[in-house]
């Protein structure tokens, strides 16, 4: 170690302090939010952040016979699980052309699904292709227009990937026989792991915090949990312990998923802020 | 033997399902938009728009409520890019530096990213409460009781306060980018820079700043875009109220869309947004990249 002076010492004193003053801004509303959780509704209605003087723990019982809590869990991974999924072939499989051919299409392609990283969503004459496609206010509807959204951002992702992926190994499968597809998902897929997390964790997450989507496109019956959130909230404003109970169940899942994959997230978040 | 044609195995059906959920759910909305945006389609009749020329353009011009919408919009975008930029960088710094704990910091100061912007309002709607809310309980526990509110009635507070909650939940994207460009930034430089005798201010000014301008850029466009669509924080919190006080671009477009049925007039003032935010942010795009340096 160093000896450090006087002024550095003090200096990174005062930092620490600041931090933890950041940390505990950002810990005490969800603190708030778990200790009224298990309150008695008196109590929870003054949001105190002290431990409850009785603990009611069957509150978490109460929202699940109230509410429809579990249907829009299931809504959420259902529809979030599959835009997952099909995100990961769909992109992957654009991506793969766009980085390898030569073709005039792939450098077309490249800059289509590239602007709508800029370009916003046009979300009202979506919805008139919906209706008119009988598309609205359905699973299969929902979960195309949110593939299309995963697109721009995905294929980003994957074609700057695939182009550290050396084309020799393509030419090998060839001369081993392989078709292009067999190509593609034998040699080339299984080495894209990490991007291929990234997408599907990040997309998941996307579709299970989206609100303009389920807002404009579908009924409460289709919603996730965090849209349902809102409505369990108009039912109950004044019982806040249960509103709590609600939300602690609907960020318990998210918080977990972020424990597992937050490398995926941020990866996904700074994508193209690291120079390369 | 010889084949007439080398094998390719880059076939165009690798991209065709991208191209066309792309064109059927972005791009042909997006023209339709031009369309459907000059027409009174509405919710009596969902299926026969007609044309009314420029009248969705004058009638929302004459609105108040979309001035006041867009009024806000520029206001919110502008408070939260600028505390972001500058906070975000600030704990980027400190939390690339020899802080203890520091993986922890960034962990939770970036959760709040995972959680649904209808959630987190309601976190807030409960800590901006007036009687018991902890903003307001802290306020008189520190000495500062005359600062009280009910901050998201009293009229000038409402909007700061959805903003200070857009910051609590976004901050994290912010300083993550500048983490990662902070680390991309090559030692050597510092190094060199510590035996010319620069203090650790020039280093600041001289090295990481310029080396980390492609995250400035990023950054300024992500809080711009961010900003300028901003939905479910304010849908949430304030629902636009009270008195339409708190209205931004996207909640005026979902009240006339569902309250209203106005779907020509909400789909003009959505094209009207597209056009002025794609070329806002391709300008700036290109503006950014004359600053940024090459190393």
């Amino acid at each position: 170690m160093k000896p450090q002076s006087m002024n550095q010492r003090w200096l990174k004193f005062v930092s620490e302090l600041a931090m933890l003053a950041v940390a505990i801004v950002f810990i005490v509303p969800v603190w708030m939010v778990f200790v009224n959780s298990i309150k008695t509704t008196a109590e929870a209605n003054q949001f105190g952040i002290w431990l409850p003087s009785t603990y009611q723990l069957n509150n978490y019982v109460t929202i699940f016979r109230e509410s429809n809590a579990f249907q829009a869990f299931l809504n959420g991974i259902y529809i979030a699980g599959i835009v997952g999924v099909m995100a990961v072939f769909v992109s992957s499989m654009a991506s793969f052309f766009i980085a390898r051919s030569n073709a005039r299409l792939s450098r077309f392609s490249y800059i289509y699904f590239i602007s709508g990283l800029i370009i916003p969503v046009a979300i009202i004459p979506t919805y008139f292709a919906l209706i008119t496609m009988h598309l609205n206010n359905t699973y299969i509807g929902l979960i195309l227009v949110f593939v299309t959204y995963t697109t721009p951002l995905s294929i980003f992702l994957y074609t700057g990937f695939m182009k550290t992926i050396p084309k020799e190994l393509d030419e090998a499968a060839i001369v081993d026989g392989c078709n292009g597809f067999a190509m593609f998902f034998k040699v080339i897929f299984p080495l894209l792991g990490p991007v291929t997390m990234t997408v599907v964790v990040f997309n998941f997450v996307g579709v299970w915090n989206d609100v303009m989507t389920f807002l404009y496109f579908a009924n409460g019956d289709k919603w996730t949990l965090p849209m349902t959130v809102y409505s369990f909230f108009g039912k109950y404003s004044q019982n806040w312990n249960l509103v709590f109970a609600d939300i602690m169940f609907t960020i318990i899942p998210c918080l977990l998923l972020f424990a597992i994959g937050q490398k995926y997230i941020v990866s996904g978040m700074t994508a193209g802020a690291v120079k390369g | 033997m010889h084949k007439a044609k080398i094998y390719n195995p880059y076939s165009a059906y690798f991209v065709l399902p991208a191209l066309v959920l792309f064109g059927v759910f972005f791009i042909l909305p997006n023209i339709a938009g031009m369309v459907l945006g000059f027409t009174d389609w509405n919710s009596y009749f969902p299926l026969s728009p007609r044309f009314n020329g420029l009248t969705n353009f004058k009638d929302m011009f004459d609105s108040s409520i979309f001035s006041i919408s867009v009024k806000n919009t520029v206001y919110f975008t502008l408070v939260t890019t600028v505390v972001k930029m500058v906070l975000g960088f600030f704990l980027a710094l400190l939390l690339t530096k020899a802080i203890r704990y520091k993986n922890l910091y960034r962990t939770i100061i970036f959760a709040p990213v995972v959680i649904n912007p209808l959630v987190v309002a309601l976190i807030f709607s409960s800590i901006y409460n007036p009687t018991y809310g902890i903003l307001n309980a802290f306020l008189k526990f520190v000495g500062l009781g005359f600062l009280t509110r009910d901050w998201l009635v009293v009229a000038g507070t409402a909007m700061n306060a959805i903003c200070a909650m857009e910051i609590w939940m976004a901050i994290g994207i912010t300083m993550v980018i500048f983490i990662a460009g902070i680390h991309s930034v090559p030692n050597e430089y510092y190094e060199a820079a510590k035996i010319d005798g620069a203090s650790k201010f020039r280093q600041l000014v001289h090295i990481t700043l310029p080396l980390t301008m492609y995250c400035i850029t990023i950054n300024t466009i992500l809080c711009l875009i961010r900003g300028t669509s901003v939905f479910g924080q304010v849908y949430g919190l304030t629902n636009g109220g009270p008195a339409d006080a708190t209205q931004v671009y996207y909640t005026f477009i979902f009240k006339q869309f569902s309250q209203n049925g106005l779907y020509g007039y909400s789909a003009a003032a959505g094209l009207l947004f597209t056009v002025v935010i794609s070329i806002v942010s391709f300008l700036l795009l290109w503006v950014f990249r004359k600053l940024e340096v090459e190393y």
